[in-house]
């Protein structure tokens, strides 16, 4: 299954990076992407980060909807 | 503002879905696009897009659930290892329960073998330990998604020399075989008449694309004129993702479009897919409900091979014979839907699955079976 | 650590030493204490037409868990078997089962943890029975207790009770104790903070019992395994003429029972509460029975999910957050995550 939420980087610790969802923590492994960052937002399959978020693509994304008020 | 969260908000869900109403008035004829991933056919019954969309917009199930397409031969030999050499199964849960024709690993498990569910192939390593005297044979499946991340721990394996840990080889390249699903579910001769059963786009797997990238589908608009847009598993993006197909359709314009550029890149992710390509290689596959596709199976490259178990170990080949009334190759290949099939619902239910469709709870049968029957 | 041996259970001086040592040390009342084959009771204890008898078997793994444990839960899970029919829990029968080598302490902290829940909810254990059994033939302990308890003359509950367009409430967050299980187990290696909702629902549906609006109540039942689904579906399966319609807005979950359900693939209408009773009542009576039952604080998550059907006799059904219907099957089996 693909998990559709991406979860926030928390802690770096060579390959084991701690990422965390709102009140959801797991260890997974890094190996797969370069240059992570605390603070990122990344993609996890069967416990390794597969790809990181961009995260002003998704703003560019949701701005597309102007009628969505308080962004 | 949470921008995470906004990829569930409802209102733009309900402007995507007022778009798509207006642009199927449009639409001249019904178009029929397939979700090729299990996890969207999941999260489309789960939200209940289908019931939301205008009558002549049909979501049609593709074959993208790892596990439904794994042939329950692979089952068998994981059981005949199991009763023959006693050796740890080490497999993720999606195959725990998934029956063969007198027992599953979950039968097994009970009458006293080891089976041991892992979330991360990581977790081998927890279990090398926790059996330091026994062979350890990891259920390798899973496609182009999943692959990266085994071979991590096959280089691991390598690394360390471990020297009793093997892997049962079941992954498919998805991508040879999406084209094999396009070719069989058309009719090349005379598309026109049987427009109906034909696919008209995909909405491609998120993930999946995340590691090969965007480029590597554009022998589907260039070969098949049709189109398809890679898209992420969030409500907005689904319904964002069939309104861009749509609007293709209308502009006979057929293109790969990223609908999830947040995290598919136009290249995918090199790192991975180098990854991969260090560990396995393209063989024959059996799918499924598909049968052999050239090409589309995974094996070890040669510095690996000698972690494959069936290089190892001797394993009886016991086939099992699919049920004729099964109709899930049509399924798989999205030319019947699964009311359509005799067995569904009656005979083939998810507690007991005939065919691929209802094995895991990301087939297409069995999300029907749990989210649309009304 | 002094651990218990099978000699313990085998009815002579050891036997003897535990009754009196640990069991009467952590339940003693008059009527334990007479240590007869079974508890003589005066029939004045019942004063109403109808009494509550039940049981249930305890066995979990690992036996403590975040937010309880197999002690807590085997008392809180028969007073709200008790509960869910209106009863007020009175007396208990408790039979352990306890695998020979298992601490002391550990068999004193599940005693400690029972007298804890007995004494808060006023039940008395009555009567019981100790056996010790080898190694492979139990995990730990495993708990069975059965209890009587009074039915409330007002409160009149029934299947056919249920009609189209009474209200289904859910007293608080869902999915709790299973995912706390699942915690406990290691939980695929995801951490977080659910704790169980093992409770005894008595204080919370005592107010509502007390009320004028108790004659209201059509139907109770403590969701337990199988989660909120199972027991509706189980309703709509006894009482064919209706169905159920949820509005999944309205579902009351934690934040981090949501995350992880996503994370995982595990529906949390399917997942194992310990606290949480559904109550179906009359259209009428459902707000204020929400406003008694949130102004608890076992209640105070309390909403109603959904009303009763004759649209979709039979079934249940649920209003996504986008506005789609879909069904709510039977669970099958317990959820698996799904990972490739």
């Amino acid at each position: 299954m693909c998990i559709a939420i991406p979860m926030k980087v928390v802690q770096i610790n060579g390959n084991e990076v701690l990422c965390e969802y709102k009140g959801v923590r797991k260890t997974v492994r890094g190996d797969l992407v370069s240059e992570l960052k605390v603070g990122d937002y990344v993609i996890i399959h069967a416990g390794f980060i597969i790809q990181k978020v961009d995260i002003k693509d998704a703003i560019e994304t949701i701005r597309l909807y102007e009628e969505i008020e308080n962004l | 503002m949470d921008i995470i969260e906004q990829f569930k908000n409802n209102k733009i869900v309900q402007q995507e879905l007022k778009k798509i109403h207006l642009l199927s008035q449009k639409l001249s004829r019904k178009v029929r696009i397939m979700e090729v991933c299990g996890t969207h056919t999941m999260q489309i019954a789960k939200f209940g897009i289908r019931r939301l969309l205008p009558q002549n917009i049909e979501l049609v199930s593709g074959p993208g659930c790892p596990v439904c397409v794994t042939p329950t031969e692979y089952i068998n030999k994981a059981i005949f290892l199991l009763r023959k050499y006693n050796v740890v199964v080490v497999t993720f849960s999606d195959l725990f329960r998934v029956p063969t024709t007198d027992s599953s690993l979950e039968i097994e498990k009970s009458n006293g073998y080891d089976v041991e569910i892992v979330y991360a192939p990581t977790e081998i390593f927890d279990i090398v330990k926790k059996y330091p005297k026994r062979d350890i044979v990891f259920l390798s499946i899973g496609f182009e998604t999943t692959m990266p991340s085994i071979a991590v721990v096959v280089k691991e394996v390598y690394r360390q020399k471990l020297e009793r840990v093997y892997f049962l080889l079941g992954n498919k390249f998805f991508l040879t075989a999406l084209e094999m699903l396009i070719i069989k579910s058309r009719n090349f001769l005379a598309p026109a008449i049987n427009s109906s059963s034909t696919i008209d786009g995909f909405i491609l797997p998120g993930h999946l694309s995340s590691i090969v990238g965007e480029k590597v589908y554009q022998w589907i608009p260039n070969r098949y004129k049709l189109s398809g847009v890679i898209s992420g598993f969030e409500p907005v993006d689904i319904v964002r993702g069939i309104r861009l197909v749509i609007e293709q359709i209308l502009n006979c314009d057929p293109r790969i479009i990223n609908e999830y550029s947040r995290v598919v890149k136009p290249e995918g992710n090199t790192q991975a897919q180098k990854i991969l390509n260090e560990v396995f290689c393209s063989t024959s596959g059996t799918w499924r409900g598909l049968g052999t596709i050239p090409d589309s199976g995974a094996k070890f490259t040669d510095l690996y091979s000698y972690l494959d178990i069936e290089k190892n170990f001797y394993i009886e080949k016991i086939s099992t014979q699919e049920n004729k009334e099964c109709q899930c190759a049509e399924v798989l290949i999205g030319q019947k839907k699964p009311f359509d099939c005799k067995l569904f619902g009656k005979i083939c239910t998810p507690e007991n699955p005939v065919g691929a469709c209802m094995v895991s709870s990301e087939g297409s049968c069995a999300a029907y079976y749990k989210y649309e029957l009304l | 650590m002094k651990q218990i041996s099978l000699s313990y259970g085998s009815g002579g001086k050891l036997t003897y030493e535990f009754i009196t040592q640990y069991i009467l040390k952590y339940f003693s009342n008059p009527l334990l204490e007479e240590l007869l084959d079974s508890a003589v009771i005066k029939k004045d204890l019942f004063s109403t037409d109808r009494i509550a008898f039940t049981i249930d078997g305890y066995t979990i793994n690992p036996i403590f868990f975040a937010g309880g444990d197999i002690g807590k839960l085997s008392i809180c899970g028969t007073i709200n078997d008790l509960v869910a029919v209106g009863a007020e829990p009175k007396l208990i029968a408790c039979s352990l089962i306890i695998q020979e080598g298992l601490e002391f302490e550990v068999i004193e902290k599940v005693l400690s943890s029972i007298r804890n829940v007995c004494e808060t909810e006023n039940v008395k254990i009555v009567t019981g029975d100790t056996k010790v059994v080898e190694r492979t033939a139990c995990d730990k302990i495993f708990i069975t207790t059965s209890g009587i308890g009074i039915i409330k003359d007002n409160v009149k509950l029934g299947y056919d009770r249920i009609k189209p367009e009474d209200k289904i409430i859910v007293t608080g967050n869902i999915a709790e104790h299973g995912f706390a299980i699942l915690l406990s187990r290691g939980s695929y290696g995801f951490e977080y903070d659910i704790k169980s909702d093992c409770a005894s629902l008595y204080p919370l549906m005592k107010k509502i019992f007390d009320s004028e609006y108790a004659v209201e109540l059509k139907f109770l039942r403590d969701a337990t395994r199988g989660g909120i689904a199972a027991v509706l579906n189980e309703i709509v399966k006894q009482n064919k003429n209706v169905g159920i319609e949820l509005i999944e807005e309205n579902i009351p979950v934690s934040d981090e029972v949501k995350s992880i359900s996503d994370i995982l693939g595990i529906d949390p209408l399917y997942v194992a509460n310990e606290g949480k009773m559904v109550i179906i009542t009359s259209d009428s009576s459902a707000e204020k029975i929400v406003e008694i039952l949130t102004s608890h604080p076992l209640g105070k998550n309390s909403k109603i999910i959904g009303k009763v059907t004759d649209t979709y006799k039979g079934k249940v059904v649920m209003k996504t957050l986008y506005g789609a219907y879909r069904i709510i099957d039977m669970p099958t089996a317990e959820q698996l995550p799904r990972i490739c």
